[in-house]
C-alpha cells in the first residue's frame, strides 16, 4: 500500500501544480478542442487495448476495460 | 501444516486488503464530492450556462468498428509454456450513441470476437488424435503409446469427437450505458451494464461514472467504478479427465472455484495547461477474486518424470494461482499541439500488483494534420514488465510449491509496437452525403484506420488492423 500512498501524493501534488496554471478562455481552445488532442485513446484503438490486457500482465489507468471476459487463448 | 499456515496468512492479508480498499474508496468518494461541492457555487456564479442549453449530442451517432488480429509465438500456456501460439481474431462491433433529450445519451455497444487458436485443440489432444485420423493414427502405429492408450482410444472413439468442439469459437459482448449531463454542463453521471459470453465462460458487469468540470472547464475530475461477475466451466486438459480413461497425475486435485469477480475504481484528473497543452493523471484500483488461473493451462514439474501417450506429454498439474489479486496502475497523458500541423500525444503508465508484477508502458503518437480533412498518425509503444513470483518456464517449478504457472504473459519481457493510422474527417462528411435540408442530415462523418506490428522479446509477434467508420443522422 506504500506505492498507493506515493501515487496519491503524486496526484495531489500534480493537482496543486496544475491548478495554478493560467486559465484558458473558451475562445482560446481551438487547438485543445481538436479531436486529436483528446486525453483518451481513440475508439479505433479499443481492440489494441484489449489484446494488450490479454498478452501483458499489466492493465488499467488508460480508460480501457479492466474486467470481464476470459482472454484465455 | 506449513501449507495451512500460508493459507491462513493469505486469508488474513486478503481481509486486511479488502478493508484498506474499502477505506480508500470512501476517501476518494469524499474528496470527489467535496471538490464538486466547492466548485459548484464558483461555477454557477462565474457563468450562467442555463440561458442557452446546447444538446449534449445533436444526432444519432453510429460507429462501425472492425479489428483483425494475427498472432504467432511458441510459448502456448495450454501446453505448459511450449507450443504453437498461433491465433487469429476477427471482431466486428457496432456502437450507437442515441440522444434521448437535450441532456441524456443512451449508448448501445455490441460485438462478436471470432477466434481460432492453435492451442485450443491441445486442451484435449487425445480426442483429436483418434477422431482426426492422419496424425493421430500414425502416432499410435509408431508404437510410442503407453499402456494407458487403449482405454483412451475406446473412450475417444465412443464420443464421436472432441468434446471441446472445433478450435474456432465466438465471444459475444455488449453493453448499455446511460449518461446524463447537468443543465450547466459541468457535471454528468452515468450507469452501465455489460455482458460477455463465450464457450465455457460467461460474464456480467455493471458500473457507475461521474464527471465534474470546474475552473471554467479548465479542470475536470472523473470517477468510475465497475464490477464484473464471471462464471467458468471447469474444462481440464484431457489427461485429467477420467472420461479419457487416463489416471491423472498422483496427487492431482480438482479446482474448487468456478467464478471470477473483478472490482475496479478509477479516479482521473485532467487540466488545460495553456492554449496548446493539456495533461491528465489517473489511478486505478482493481481487485479480483475467485479462480484467477486458467483451468486448462498445463504445468510440468522438474522433480517428476514426464510420461507420454501418443507422443503427447502428460502434464503433472494445471496452473494454480492465488484466489485474489490486487492491481495498482497509475497513468499520465500529456498532449501538445506543437503547431497547426503537428500534435504530440503521449501516455505513460506504471503498474504493480501483489503477484509481484511491475511494469512500465510508454506510448507516443504524432498526428500530422495534412489538411482540414486528413490526418496521418505514426505511433510507437514500448512495454517492459517484471515477472510474477509464480511464473517459471516448463519443468522449472517444484511439485512442492503452492502456486505455479508457465504462462509467458506473466513472464519478464519487453515489447515494442509500432504502426501508422489515417483519419479522414471532412467538415461536411465523407462523399458530402449531407443532402438533407432538415436538422438531421445523414453524414459519413469520419473514417479511421490503423495498423500496428507488435513484437515481444520472448518471440511472440502480432499484427493488428483496426478501423472505425462513423455515421450520424
Amino acid at each position: 500500500m506504500n506505492k498507493m500512498r506515493k501515487i496519491m501524493i503524486i496526484m495531489l501534488f500534480a493537482g496543486l501544480i496544475t491548478s495554478s496554471c493560467s486559465s484558458v478562455k473558451a475562445y482560446e481552445r481551438a487547438k485543445l478542442n481538436d479531436k486529436e488532442m483528446a486525453l483518451s485513446p481513440k475508439l479505433s484503438a479499443r481492440y489494441e487495448l484489449q489484446f494488450h490486457t490479454y498478452r501483458e500482465a499489466a492493465s488499467g489507468a488508460n480508460g480501457g476495460k479492466t474486467g470481464g471476459g476470459c482472454g484465455c487463448n | 501444516m506449513e501449507v495451512k499456515l500460508v493459507a491462513v496468512a493469505a486469508v488474513i492479508s486478503n481481509k486486511q486488503l479488502k478493508k484498506i480498499m474499502k477505506r480508500l474508496l470512501i476517501v476518494l468518494l469524499v474528496v470527489f464530492t467535496a471538490i464538486i461541492n466547492a466548485q459548484e457555487k464558483k461555477d454557477s456564479i462565474a457563468v450562467n450556462r442555463t440561458a442557452y442549453k446546447k444538446k449534449v449530442l445533436d444526432n444519432v451517432e453510429v460507429n462501425f468498428l472492425y479489428s483483425n488480429y494475427l498472432q504467432n509465438g511458441s510459448h502456448a500456456a495450454v501446453t505448459g509454456g511450449v507450443g504453437d501460439e498461433k491465433l487469429t481474431d476477427n471482431t466486428p462491433a457496432i456502437l450507437i450513441n442515441i440522444p434521448l433529450n437535450a441532456d441524456a445519451i443512451l449508448s448501445v455497444d455490441f460485438g462478436v470476437d471470432f477466434t481460432t487458436s492453435a492451442s485450443t485443440d491441445q486442451i484435449n489432444p487425445f480426442a483429436v488424435a483418434v477422431t482426426g485420423g492422419g496424425e493421430g493414427d500414425d502416432r499410435d502405429k509408431s508404437g510410442t503409446t503407453s499402456s494407458k492408450s487403449s482405454a483412451l482410444l475406446k473412450t475417444s472413439a465412443s464420443t464421436g469427437g472432441g468434446d471441446d468442439g472445433p478450435p474456432a469459437h465466438a465471444r459475444k459482448h455488449g453493453s448499455l450505458t446511460y449518461t446524463h449531463t447537468s443543465d450547466n454542463r459541468t457535471f454528468s453521471w452515468g450507469v452501465d451494464g455489460a455482458f460477455s459470453s463465450e464457450q465455457g465462460y460467461n460474464s456480467v458487469g455493471a458500473g457507475i461514472q461521474f464527471r465534474k468540470s470546474f475552473n471554467n472547464d479548465n479542470s475536470e475530475i472523473n470517477f468510475n467504478s465497475s464490477a464484473y461477475f464471471d462464471k467458468l466451466d471447469l474444462i481440464y486438459p484431457g489427461e485429467f479427465r477420467t472420461s479419457e480413461g487416463l489416471s491423472p497425475s498422483v496427487g492431482f486435485k480438482l479446482l474448487d472455484l468456478n467464478h471470477r469477480n473483478s472490482f475496479s475504481a478509477a479516479l482521473s484528473f485532467s487540466q488545460m495547461l495553456n492554449k496548446r497543452m493539456q495533461i491528465s493523471f489517473s489511478a486505478d484500483i482493481i481487485y479480483q477474486e475467485g479462480l484467477l488461473s486458467t483451468n486448462y493451462q498445463r504445468v510440468y514439474f522438474k522433480d517428476k518424470p514426464i510420461e507420454t501417450v501418443n507422443n503427447i506429454e502428460l502434464a503433472h498439474d494445471v496452473e494454480r494461482l492465488p484466489s485474489t489479486r490486487s492491481k495498482h496502475p497509475f497513468g499520465m497523458r500529456f498532449n501538445y499541439a506543437v503547431s497547426d500541423v503537428i500534435i504530440l500525444r503521449t501516455f505513460y503508465r506504471y503498474y504493480s500488483d501483489d503477484w509481484g508484477v511491475s511494469a512500465n508502458t510508454y506510448d507516443i503518437q504524432v498526428p500530422l494534420k495534412l489538411s482540414k480533412s486528413f490526418t496521418v498518425y505514426p505511433m510507437y509503444r514500448h512495454h517492459s514488465q517484471q515477472q510474477s513470483t509464480y511464473f517459471a518456464p516448463k519443468s522449472s517449478h517444484k511439485s512442492t510449491e503452492t502456486f505455479y504457472t508457465s504462462d509467458y504473459d506473466l513472464s519478464t519481457f519487453s515489447s515494442s509496437q509500432y504502426g501508422v493510422g489515417f483519419t479522414i474527417a471532412p467538415p461536411l462528411g465523407i462523399f458530402k452525403l449531407d443532402t438533407s435540408n432538415a436538422g438531421n442530415p445523414f453524414r459519413f462523418k469520419s473514417f479511421d484506420i490503423r495498423y500496428n506490428y507488435y513484437s515481444r522479446s520472448d518471440g511472440l509477434k502480432a499484427n493488428i488492423l483496426s478501423l472505425n467508420a462513423q455515421f450520424s443522422f
